[in-house]
């Protein structure tokens, strides 16, 4: 997303697309996950946190989706974001297990 | 401002496809949406009027409460207390005419006393007009099952949140250039592009908290669903910080004691609360006794529903036990959340507001129908370029739906709205459904049959097909 080596076009825009829809929204739900574990957040709707979490992702997946197409490759955005949503669940279940 | 080519070019596509896949099921939500910002009054408009006596006055309800449980012992479960009765509920008393489940609670029957003292009951008469143009905006004018059409209409809401991305980005670099500009001359592909450009850069603001508020309609219950998942197994709820429990919603509850009476209530209310107008207090037997929940305005602040802020009270002291969606009386955090939902609802402000909310609405409207003409447009000039006699089918197709697409829905609801106003007592669901799909498909169908043109010149295509 950062590097561009070559000039961006929408060859692989299935690939991509569906990187911010599945492994994106993924990523969310650990981002999510994660901060909501850091906040203690209890996930009953009624709470703020649970509301203010859920905004958050509505927002992020919003982002993931118009910017995913700045991948180089289709190949490039399921690494990122696959490899981003396997880090933050991992980190979340680290932090579940540490507390 | 400067951003590469190719990224450009690359934004320049994708915002054509989205735009194309959602504008006009996007242009059914916003003009319908536009209109239902005057759902309430429009719905007493084309009701029609229920033969009853005027409502009894508030201190006389606990003799109304009292004979009506007596008639109708199913009452006691779920009523309401009207405080500010119209014609759509024209007594002091409502409550289902089948056991409420979700949201919808179905047709009410209607209570007031007689001078005499005489109970009158009646159902109440809505016609469904106001309704389907509020459903037209929510499922966004297609009629599929309630299950299917909300995750529909999230999917096109991503489908505009990125063409608000993108096309923000393909705006940026012209900005300074084109924001003003309005060119009349240069033929009809330069007038829609900046009569687009100025619609859509001018409401931005709206159009993301548009596209944010619908993203989070449609998949608020598999984003809870999941947090609740994820964080339920956890034995941290137990301890807590107090501040992120969730109220006790149950007082303590004395179930011996007697319920206030309306007026103790809305006096109660006032002291606690001033500034905050009561319109219903709808009271239900729950888990843990009676429970009251206060609806009611406060133009003053932004309220969480589209006509309305509320409060949880306890009906047997008056005290307001949760106050998180209470207008003016909300915590910080509770604030900010409700500013989204009334941003969505222009429940913010009073009538004001509300206009304000017709003209963004329909400005929104017009631009997706600017977005349609000029992909159109663009197609039928590279189509020209590349020597085709004719449109091809798919610009053919869609030049020919846009107009019929729009020109029915917009004739439909009027339609429907003034059979509505002129006849009420026919508007069926059935009837109000027919006339809508029955007029916007022949407006569709008309457009779609109607003999081709031949290609026209630049200039003579700038009228309205």
């Amino acid at each position: 997303m950062t590097k561009l080596p070559q000039t961006l076009d929408n060859r692989h825009w299935v690939a991509k697309v569906s990187a911010a829809i599945l492994a994106g929204g993924g990523m969310t739900f650990a981002i999510m996950a994660v901060l909501g574990r850091l906040i203690g957040a209890n996930g009953d709707p009624r709470s703020l946190s649970a509301q203010a979490l859920m905004w958050l992702t509505a927002v992020l997946w919003v982002l993931m989706l118009g910017t995913c197409f700045l991948f180089s490759t289709g190949r490039r955005a399921w690494a990122v974001l696959g490899g981003g949503c396997v880090a933050f669940w991992g980190l979340f279940l680290l932090l579940r297990a540490l507390s | 401002m400067k951003i590469r080519s190719d990224i450009l070019r690359v934004y320049r596509e994708v915002h054509s496809w989205v735009g194309i896949c959602a504008g006009l099921l996007l242009f059914v939500a916003f003009f319908a949406g536009a209109i239902s910002m005057f759902e309430q009054p429009l719905q007493n408009l084309t009701s029609p009027q229920l033969d009853m006596p005027p409502p009894v006055p508030l201190s006389k309800t606990p003799d109304l409460l009292e004979k009506v449980f007596s008639a109708y012992p199913q009452a006691r479960q779920t009523y309401t207390i009207l405080l500010a009765p119209d014609r759509t509920l024209p007594g002091r008393l409502a409550w289902p005419v089948h056991p409420p489940h979700g949201h919808d609670a179905g047709p009410m029957f209607v209570a007031t006393l007689a001078p005499d003292g005489a109970l009158v009951v009646r159902q109440q008469a809505i016609t469904p007009v106001a309704h389907f143009i509020d459903m037209l905006h929510q499922e966004l004018g297609i009629p599929l099952p309630h299950a299917i059409s909300r995750p529909f209409m999230g999917i096109i809401a991503l489908l505009y949140g990125m063409a608000l991305i993108s096309g923000v980005l393909l705006f940026l670099p012209t900005l300074a250039r084109n924001l003003f500009a309005f060119r009349f001359r240069e033929g009809p592909r330069k007038l829609w592009l900046d009569l687009h450009n100025l619609l859509g850069f001018f409401s931005l603001p709206f159009h993301i908290v548009m596209a944010l508020t619908s993203v989070v309609f449609a998949f608020h219950d598999p984003i809870f669903a999941v947090q609740s998942r994820v964080f339920a197994t956890s034995h941290a709820s137990q301890h807590l910080p107090t501040h992120t429990r969730p109220h006790p919603i149950t007082a303590d509850q004395h179930p011996d004691a007697r319920l206030l009476t309306p007026t103790e209530l809305v006096t109660s209310l006032g002291t606690q609360a001033p500034g905050f107008v009561p319109t219903t207090l709808a009271y239900s037997q729950g888990h843990g006794g009676m429970m009251l929940r206060v609806s009611g305005q406060d133009s003053r602040y932004s309220m969480r529903g589209p006509t309305a802020g509320f409060a949880t009270v306890d009906p047997r002291s008056g005290k307001i036990l949760s106050a998180d969606y209470l207008p003016g009386h909300q915590k910080t955090g509770f604030a900010i959340l409700t500013v989204f939902f009334a941003l969505h609802f222009g429940s913010f402000g009073g009538n004001a507001i509300r206009w304000g909310y017709v003209v963004l609405g329909l400005a929104g409207a017009g631009m997706f129908y600017t977005g349609n003409r000029l992909w159109i447009d663009a197609r039928r000039r590279r189509e020209k370029a590349a020597g085709l006699p004719h449109d091809s089918l798919p610009t053919s197709i869609l030049a020919r739906l846009t107009p019929g697409w729009t020109a029915g829905c917009i004739s439909g609801t009027g339609v429907i709205l003034l059979a509505g106003l002129l006849k009420p007592d026919l508007m069926t669901e059935t009837v109000v459904t027919s006339a809508y799909y029955g007029v916007f498909l022949g407006c569709i169908a008309v457009f779609l049959f109607k003999p081709q043109r031949l290609r026209s010149t630049p200039q003579s295509t700038s009228q309205m097909s």
